[in-house]
Order: C-alpha cells, then structure tokens, then sequence
C-alpha cells in the first residue's frame, strides 16, 4: 500500500475483492439481523500467490477461501436480533457491540438502549463505504482512500477480524500463538482457512494503518 | 492491579485545570488478543488528539498490564468516549474514579 497526498493506495487483486466482498456482507447480516445472505457459490481460482502489487504482503489466501456459504456457516449468521437492552447472545456481535460498564449491568443496559442501534448504524455505514469502493476495484484494481475512507476500511478490518476470532476461539494471545504454528496443514479445512483470512485481514490493516497520515485531519 | 487512573489533558482549549472532583469519570480501555499495537495506537492519537508517544505509552499500558485509563472527565463525556472507542473495535468500560 503506497502513501498519496491525498490518501493510501490500495491495491487488491481479483480473488481478493472477492474476499472482502463476502467478508462485508457476511458482516453486515450480522449487524442488521438480518438471516444469512446467500450469494452464489463460485470456487475460488487457484490465484497467484506472489505479492500483489503491496509492499511487504501476500496475496490473499485463494486456495481454501471459504466459500460465502462455509463463512456463513463459520460466522454463525441468522441470529436473532435481541432486545436493545439486553447483550448480544451471539458472543461475535456481543464483542463489536460491548458493554459499556463493566460491574453494573444495569447502567450497561441503559446505556445500550440509547446508543446500540446508532453503534451498529456506525459500523454498517462502515461496510457500506468499502463495498462502494470494492465496487470500483473489483474493475481498476486500485484505489486510492480519501478523506475518511481509509478509516472506514480500518474499522471495518478490524470488526471483520473481532468476528472471526470469536469463532475461531481466540481468547488469548496463547491462542493465536496457537493457530500461527499451526500453519498451512490442511488447506481444504475452513477452520485453517478461516485463520488465513484473519491473518490476511491483520496485515492489511497494519498496511492501512501505516500508510495514513494522522497529521492530515 | 493498580487503579490509579494516568491524569490525561483535554486537548487544546480546555483552559481549566485537571481537577479531580469535576472530572469523576474515566474510560478504560482493556487488552484483547485481536487488536494490532500499531492500530491502537493510531486510535488512541486520532480520538484524543495525543502525540505518538503518549498514545504508545497508553497502547503499551494496555498490552503489558491488560488496562490503560486513557481519558477522565464527565460521565457523559466518558459515555462519549466509550462509543468512539467501540467503533473502533476497542473494547472500552467507564467507571467511576475512585
């Protein structure tokens, strides 16, 4: 990812547009509450692995990407849309919608009542900014952010990341410790290929955040 | 795990003193495993104004000791702070300064 005047470049290839493009509406469904999207099925192709045009960073995983129905699975969608009050049951939404008092469950519930659906409206608004500039990619290959947008990009890379390490089971730093070693054993396995993708997803956001500006406001 | 809060300044045209007893609350921000340091960092700068360098002493705060106070003021000025802090993917409490 390269600096510019006015913003980062990014530069992402075919298979990985893809890639967030499912990331992003499988996100969404879960913050509206909405039942599972169902897009077609279409296999990944067997992409370049060589860096794609970004310093410093693989091509995204193609060879056992899940599928935008595997990630659906994986990321548990169709959840019930709970009460404003009461905290996600889904422990995934519940770590992107936390409580905001740790000790007084009942200041946390009030506190959820005024602000969850504008949190969530937020986050949305998020996703709806990188799809649009998915969109724009997914013909030039590159873009540059501006303005805000690379913000957006970031808050939306971490979200997806918070996501998938719910499902992934990752509590600790122990436990991504342990999925790093892991390594790339058993590429057809969604778990396997659902830790490349959070680890794809990490190096994109360190790209993003190194290539903005913070003096730029 | 101490409680002391960091005494943190209000960005730019706060001309008042940082007196305790008109400023009760703080924000916490605590330690996960999914988060980068570098992208705390960056958060903690954009959303409190905060050189680098503070900001990576908070962020290492954090990290080593699993908690960091990053701003006092207000209930509502915490509340504030919080819901920034959460959409950003931090996870982030307020409590009472005590």
């Amino acid at each position: 990812m390269r600096r510019t005047k006015t913003g980062p470049r990014v530069r992402l290839n075919a298979d990985e547009v893809q890639l967030l493009g499912t990331v992003a509406l499988q996100l969404d469904a879960l913050l509206s509450g909405a039942s599972e999207t169902s897009d077609d099925e279409t296999p990944p192709a067997t992409g370049e692995v060589a860096p794609s045009g970004v310093v410093g960073r693989a091509a995204a995983p193609t060879s056992g990407v899940p599928t935008p129905d595997e990630l659906a699975e994986l990321t548990g969608l169709g959840s019930e849309q709970t009460e404003p009050a009461t905290p996600p049951e889904d422990p995934a939404l519940h770590r992107l919608l936390p409580d905001a008092y740790g000790d007084d469950a009942a200041a946390s519930a009030e506190f959820r009542r005024y602000t969850e659906a504008s949190l969530r409206d937020a986050k949305r608004t998020d996703i709806t900014v990188v799809r649009q500039a998915l969109a724009s990619l997914e013909v030039t290959g590159e873009r540059v952010l501006e303005g805000d947008q690379a913000e957006s990009w970031m808050r939306f890379v971490t979200d997806a990341r918070l996501v998938l390490a719910t499902r992934l089971g990752i509590e600790t730093g122990a436990d991504a410790d342990l999925f790093e070693n892991l390594g790339r054993v058993d590429a057809d396995d969604p778990v396997i290929s659902a830790y490349a993708v959070y680890e794809w997803l990490g190096w994109l956001l360190g790209d993003l955040v190194a290539a903005v500006d913070i003096d730029a406001h | 795990m101490s409680t002391a809060p960091a005494q943190v300044e209000r960005p730019e045209s706060d001309l008042e003193a940082d007196v305790r007893p008109d400023k009760p609350w703080v924000t916490i921000v605590w330690d996960d495993p999914v988060n980068l340091m570098d992208y705390v960092t960056y958060v903690f700068q954009k959303l409190f104004g905060y050189p680098k360098k503070k900001a990576e002493r908070l962020m290492l705060q954090v990290h080593n000791e699993g908690r960091a106070a990053v701003s006092n003021g207000s209930r509502e000025q915490m509340e504030n702070d919080v819901q920034r802090l959460h959409s950003f993917g931090l996870w982030a409490t307020l409590q009472k300064d005590d």
